[in-house]
């Protein structure tokens, strides 16, 4: 009787450290891979992976939940996501974490609360995401493994830099013009990005790899009319601010760009002829673009990985250096 | 005979048993029908009214407008 309890707590003992082992070990894609949110026949969406050119699609999730804002974390072990999966009610979204090939799903946080557009830091610790109902939410910091979570801001949809250094979001109410702002990760101060001068109707930054431009959507009119959805298009500006250029025409309502691990591509939503959303690519240097997905289903992005630009080091912020990022690009 | 069964029916329907057990769950179930079809015919605000900041906010089939709410495509 004794070797039999004695038995069953060593098993006991193997398995939680099995558990714990197979979430560390969880293994990053050995090619280049998009993750993205694909809606469905029950109006939810499920997570799912694809290649480069928009081949191999494969759903990772596929759960009567919405599931939504996938991002890789840097070392591609891992996928963070929000999904309504607890209360399954629009808008209830919270963050999850799962393997790249959709096992092993778990909550980032214990106590539910609204948490949606997360961002990983470089080094894989901390994400920042929104907390709260859209147009009212605020910016927080947490630790990936879910024990604290920090106010920071008032916006909307944080993006972490790579070099560490800053966080960008888009600040400003609803219905309001708004503005991308810079948030120190270490001081938690922010300041005014773009527009410089006055708020305007700018969302979705995202960094370019490097950490040397951000791109952006821009709707460039001074007033907002219902019918100037298809006027937002994409913009690219350098992180000191010049160097402000458009990508794509305006006219083709054009939104969420998300940069190719090289930064020689830039991925996007826009609407198709059907009038469904479908992930574009854009190469920046030869400004073609290439449809990537189709079908009556709308597609969101979404994130890139690639194993040839993930290093299994971190950028030191203290040092206040940029060098990491050039050392990515090598 | 007909004229005796439709008699007895509006006798049952105005006795207060049948008040209970036909007349009002038929007046509920009507308008209840009604405030249904309606729905279905004005389409659903509700998505409509929901504020968005990006198109992760709006169910498929709506774009997240910059003034705040989700547009049916």
């Amino acid at each position: 009787m004794k070797y039999k309890v004695q038995f069953l707590f060593y098993l006991l003992g193997v398995s939680v450290l099995c558990l714990k082992v197979c979430a560390v070990l969880a293994k990053a894609p050995d090619t280049a891979k998009i993750v993205f949110a694909k809606g469905g026949i029950e109006n939810t969406r499920d997570i799912y992976l694809m290649n480069p050119d928009g081949s191999d699609q494969m759903n990772l999730t596929n759960h009567r939940a919405d599931d939504i804002a996938p991002v890789w974390s840097p070392t591609g072990e891992h996928i963070l996501f929000a999904s309504d999966r607890e209360h399954k009610a629009w808008g209830t979204w919270d963050l999850y974490l799962m393997d790249p090939d959709g096992s092993n799903v778990r909550k980032v946080f214990d106590k539910w609360k609204r948490r949606n557009s997360p961002t990983w830091s470089p080094d894989g610790k901390r994400i920042a995401y929104t907390s709260g109902e859209p147009g009212s939410g605020s910016i927080y910091i947490g630790t990936i493994d879910g024990k604290t979570e920090e106010r920071v801001a008032t916006g909307c949809c944080p993006v972490w830099s790579p070099d560490d250094r800053e966080i960008a979001f888009v600040e400003g109410a609803i219905r309001e013009p708004k503005r991308i702002s810079f948030l120190n990760s270490q001081t938690h101060r922010h300041r005014f990005f773009f527009p410089p001068k006055r708020a305007s109707w700018v969302r979705y930054p995202a960094w370019s790899p490097l950490g040397d431009k951000l791109a952006f959507t821009w709707t460039n009119r001074a007033e907002l009319r219902r019918e100037d959805f298809v006027l937002e298009t994409i913009y690219i500006v350098n992180r000191d601010g010049t160097g402000l250029q458009q990508v794509i025409e305006e006219g083709r309502a054009t939104v969420h760009p998300s940069w190719s691990p090289s930064g020689n591509e830039l991925l996007y939503n826009a609407i198709d002829a059907n009038r469904d959303m479908q992930i574009y690519k854009i190469s920046l240097d030869s400004e073609v673009s290439v449809q990537l997905t189709d079908g009556k289903f709308w597609n969101y992005l979404g994130d890139w990985f690639d194993p040839a630009y993930a290093l299994p080091v971190s950028p030191q912020p203290q040092l206040l250096t940029t060098i990491w990022a050039k050392m990515k690009k090598e | 005979m007909k004229n005796n069964l439709r008699g007895k029916i509006r006798d049952f329907i105005a006795s207060e048993k049948g008040r209970v057990s036909v007349k009002g769950p038929l007046t509920l179930g009507i308008a209840t029908g009604g405030v249904l079809l309606a729905q279905t015919i004005v389409g659903t605000p509700d998505a409509q009214a929901w504020p968005c900041e990006i198109n992760d906010h709006c169910p498929q089939g709506y774009w997240c407008h910059q003034d705040g709410s989700c547009v049916p495509f």
